[in-house]
């Protein structure tokens, strides 16, 4: 070919990820192991690779640069909704995904108002008051299993700021299991088609018919004893639309499941990631006590406190947020062409950053497989993404900061901890699209003397 | 010799989540948007010095990274 004949713009081919199998590509691996798979993937590939999800082509970009342009991307170019249908049936028709554009940013406003800083304070007292609720009947020592403490506890806290003391108190057990039901739903074969219908689907969708009654039943209370109150339920009941519509009992009820769902594991596995960390690396145990031992002798135990009053702690959550980020990957629908650097993802394809891929990139993270609570923030905003980025970036990722350090500074004032089982035993596993540690999980704890 | 100083801020990340506006409202404010957040907006991109600590303090909290001091010689 002369260089005449050559187009006026000309992409390169996306390296393809090897392994794909007839009929299904990579989709074996990617559900089995995605982690894995995606470390692979941008081994064997760099910065964009490309694999094949049962059908579903996708794309994998990596590296600050690359997430700058994928969070940057409009809406209308690079679609979340589109990529995450399977969540409409556990919202609800009509909720975020499910709704319009239009519709989904003004419920995102509604989110917002619940999640503003002034309303930070009232949130803070509310988790407190559960840490010292958790800690009542430990007794002076023993053995437990952190994962499922901190599932519980921060189902209790996300339950309490969410629908109110009344709600939390009356209802936890029942909302628990109708919780459980719903993520069932949420597995790799929910990605390919969220349109399925199991048993386990109708177990959720009966899950979300019966959660809208309580919470309805609840809603219908209030208003008839015209009771207001600090939590979410209280903006969900008073907010309206642009065109002064409030939001339907159906509606109410999805804002609370999309809050549980953004909210809920990211914080227990992040609060479950920090303590093994803790107790792996027992050399900064008396930096760790002296600093929650000076919130609690300033009285700040129970309001707010920020990443300056600990900012050994605010080491801790953050490394493990970096070194374990919760979520698999950021998935977008491509709706119409993307280029980065030379490449063209075509649209019809999903294209998706790894945060534990990003997270463990030595030029951004010099030894990543090193955990170390004092490695600097780095400088470039997209290198860390555990809440992803730019606008869409999570707007719970304050009040979830927030909430895992006022649950460390209860724990840490009157207990330590230490591992049951040699530090190895406790591994990273993914059964369902969140990052934990392998079950079991011990630790045993000690009353300090303080 | 004063420490001089300006504020840059990168208002494509920003959310509102107002942290800044709590740790110095002398220099930042948000501003409704037609989008799902308000976001920040610069009463001055060159505060006075006695600011300064203020405006470390909104920059090292902001939870999405959205502000950056420059410091000039």
């Amino acid at each position: 070919m002369t260089a005449i004949d050559l187009p006026a713009t000309t992409t390169k081919p996306i390296p393809f990820v090897s392994g794909a199998k007839a009929g299904i590509g990579h989709y074996g691996e990617f559900a089995g192991t995605p982690l894995e798979f995606l470390h692979r993937a941008y081994e064997e590939c760099g910065e964009v690779s490309e694999f094949d999800l049962a059908g579903l082509k996708t794309v994998l970009l990596v590296g600050p640069e690359a997430h700058e342009a994928f969070f940057r991307a409009p809406d209308d170019q690079l679609n979340a909704a589109a990529a995450y249908q399977m969540m409409v049936p556990v919202f609800g028709e009509g909720i975020q995904f499910g709704a319009p554009p239009d519709v989904e940013r003004q419920q995102l406003r509604i989110q917002y108002q619940g999640l503003r800083y002034e309303k930070m304070a009232g949130y803070y007292a509310m988790v407190a008051k559960e840490v010292q609720d958790f800690i009542k009947d430990w007794g002076d020592s023993c053995e437990f299993d952190f994962y499922e403490a901190f599932t519980d506890l921060t189902l209790k806290t996300s339950t309490h700021c969410l629908l109110g003391s009344d709600f939390r108190y009356r209802l936890t057990g029942e909302f628990a299991e109708l919780y459980h039901d719903l993520e069932q739903g949420l597995n790799a074969s929910a990605i390919r088609d969220p349109n399925q219908l199991t048993a386990t689907h109708k177990k959720r969708d009966a899950a979300r018919k019966r959660l809208q009654e309580l919470i309805t039943e609840s809603v219908r209370d209030r208003r008839a004893r015209d009771l207001h109150s600090e939590d979410m339920l209280e903006i969900y009941m008073t907010a309206h639309y642009e065109d002064g519509t409030p939001l339907t009992e159906h509606e109410i009820t999805g804002m609370v499941i999309w809050f549980m769902f953004a909210g809920h594991h990211t914080s227990s596995n992040t609060s479950a990631w920090t303590l093994l960390e803790i107790c792996r690396h027992p050399q900064y145990i008396d930096d760790l006590h002296a600093e929650v031992d000076a919130v609690f002798a300033a009285g700040k135990q129970s309001g707010m406190t920020t990443q300056r009053d600990l900012p050994l702690l605010e080491g801790f959550i953050r490394e493990s947020l970096r070194a374990h980020p919760p979520l698999n990957a950021i998935t977008r629908r491509v709706l119409y062409d993307f280029e980065y650097k030379g490449y063209t993802v075509e649209a019809g394809k999903n294209i998706m950053v790894c945060p534990h891929v990003a997270h463990h990139l030595p030029e951004y993270f010099p030894n990543p497989e090193v955990f170390d609570p004092r490695r600097p923030v780095p400088e470039n905003v997209f290198a860390a993404i555990p809440f992803g980025g730019g606008r869409h970036k999570c707007i719970g990722n304050a009040f979830a900061l927030l909430q895992v350090r006022t649950i460390f500074t209860w724990l840490l004032h009157f207990y330590e901890f230490e591992l049951a089982e040699p530090p190895e035993y406790y591994r990273e596993v993914m059964p369902t699209l969140i990052l934990r540690p392998s079950d079991p999980c011990p630790v045993k704890y000690r009353r300090r003397k303080v | 010799m004063a420490k001089k100083y300006r504020i840059v801020v990168d208002k494509g990340i920003c959310q509102g989540h107002s942290v800044c506006v709590a740790q110095a409202p002398e220099i930042f404010r948000t501003v409704d948007t037609d989008g799902a957040y308000p976001i920040v907006d610069l009463i001055t991109d060159t505060p006075p010095e006695e600011l300064l600590s203020k405006a470390e303090a909104a920059e090292e909290l902001c939870p999405n990274g959205v502000i950056r001091i420059v410091y000039e010689d």
